[in-house]
């Protein structure tokens, strides 16, 4: 004699004892009760039935993949990995290093240049001092140019010669660097040897070897 | 009507073992120091799972290769603020997930669809259409359409625990990992998941 039919509405319990019958987590009891179940509930196989037919849509798309150069990919990401280092290797400066440098780069090819004539002989010349050629007025929070030429005895004094360079120095105006000018230029103003002026060209002092010490701007 | 046979699910082959661990661990440490090969390895790797894992949430090759390519990027910049180097993978995959989620979202802004609108009942001005890969044939076209948009409506949890698991063939384990949830979580979001598809899809599924 045939099994009695039962039609029982299919709840979300059922529903999930049938997604995890799907995957192999039912326990045996669970199991046991359900084969039972199914066995006599036409609803429940239907429903089952499309949960599996389900899976088998779903796992069919494992074909469907995209069509990719693995070894292209692979290269295309490392090399976007190397631009993207590359312009990390950039030193970043600070603000201030950056509005200072090229004062400090002139601060160095004056002190190479007051360092190539011997010992002393600086302390013995007694020409004019150098003079500021340009001096381009800052404008308000910007900066400007700075050109001085700077001449000293020649390696030789008899007869006495001199020779002249010129510095440009690309500034930036600020109160502080005015302010470290100005006590900069205090200190040294009893040192005549120094031949490199300030903007103001009116003190007899240099900077340039302290520009390395200017604080931030 | 023939009966369906349930598939009875193999156990989905775990993604990230112990032994994978250690070995991206040493990877990602020698990527530290500067090797960039260490890191081509874990490109290496895991570009399939990346790839694929962003593909099946945007259906798009190209903008799947794009979304990983970025997120391999990604992980280059913050390899040093990863806790965990045995977890490179996990964490590697989530990055794909977010990303490829963002592109989504991004995408759905002006975008919305629903079955309706497949089916001809829908306001033809807001109707769009999805690109069906050419190996989904064998399913049968029409349903592997449906399921396309069905699969639009599933919130994202969702959809994703249902992808990797059913069509990726992830370990919901490895999935719990990615999407930082626990495996019962996973295994409730593949549930609903398909709950929701079987809903959708109704007569469909019985033909």
């Amino acid at each position: 004699m045939g099994q009695a039919v039962m039609n029982r509405q299919i709840d979300e319990r059922d529903e999930w004892l049938l997604s995890r019958l799907l995957d192999g987590d039912l326990t045996e009891p669970e199991g046991i009760e359900l084969a039972a179940r199914l066995e006599r509930e036409p609803e429940l196989r239907a429903s089952r039935d499309a949960l599996a037919r389900l899976n088998q849509a779903l796992v069919a798309r494992r074909k469907d993949v995209p069509n990719v150069d693995w070894e292209r990919f692979r290269s295309r990401v490392m090399d976007s990995i190397e631009t993207q280092s590359s312009a990390a290797r950039v030193i970043r400066f600070p603000r201030w290093l950056r509005v200072t440098a090229p004062l400090t780069a002139a601060a160095v090819l004056a002190l190479i240049i007051l360092a190539s004539y011997p010992p002393g002989s600086v302390t013995h010349h007694n020409r004019k001092p150098g003079e500021i050629l340009t001096l381009e007025t800052p404008r308000h929070g910007q900066g400007g140019v700075l050109v001085v030429q700077y001449d000293r005895p020649g390696p030789t004094i008899t007869p006495p010669t001199a020779q002249a360079s010129v510095v440009q120095v690309n500034y930036v105006q600020s109160a502080e660097l005015q302010e470290a000018t100005r006590r900069i230029d205090k200190a040294r103003e009893n040192e005549p040897s120094w031949r490199v002026y300030t903007a103001h060209g009116s003190a007899s002092s240099p900077i340039l070897a302290d520009m390395l010490d200017t604080p931030p701007l | 009507m023939a009966a369906v046979s349930i598939p009875m699910t193999e156990s989905n082959r775990p993604l990230f073992t112990e032994d994978a661990g250690k070995r991206d661990a040493a990877w990602v440490h020698a990527a530290l120091a500067g090797d960039s090969g260490a890191f081509g390895n874990l490109v290496e790797t895991y570009q399939r799972a990346a790839v694929a894992t962003s593909y099946r949430l945007l259906s798009n090759s190209d903008d799947a290769q794009e979304i990983a390519q970025d997120a391999f990027l990604k992980a280059y910049q913050s390899l040093s603020r990863l806790h965990d180097p045995t977890r490179f993978g996990p964490w590697l995959l989530r990055i794909v997930s977010n990303l490829s989620l963002n592109a989504r979202r991004s995408r759905r802004s002006s975008q919305s669809v629903t079955l309706d609108e497949e089916q001809g009942t829908g306001n033809d001005s807001d109707r769009t259409t999805f690109s069906v890969g050419p190996d989904r044939r064998t399913e049968g076209r029409e349903l592997q359409m449906a399921i396309d948009l069905a699969l639009q409506q599933l919130p994202e949890k969702q959809r994703l625990a249902l992808l990797l698991f059913t069509v990726e063939g992830w370990a919901q384990k490895d999935i719990a990992e990615v999407l930082e949830c626990s495996l019962e979580t996973v295994k409730w979001n593949v549930f609903q998941g398909r709950k929701k598809l079987k809903e959708l899809l109704g007569d469909r599924l019985t033909k």
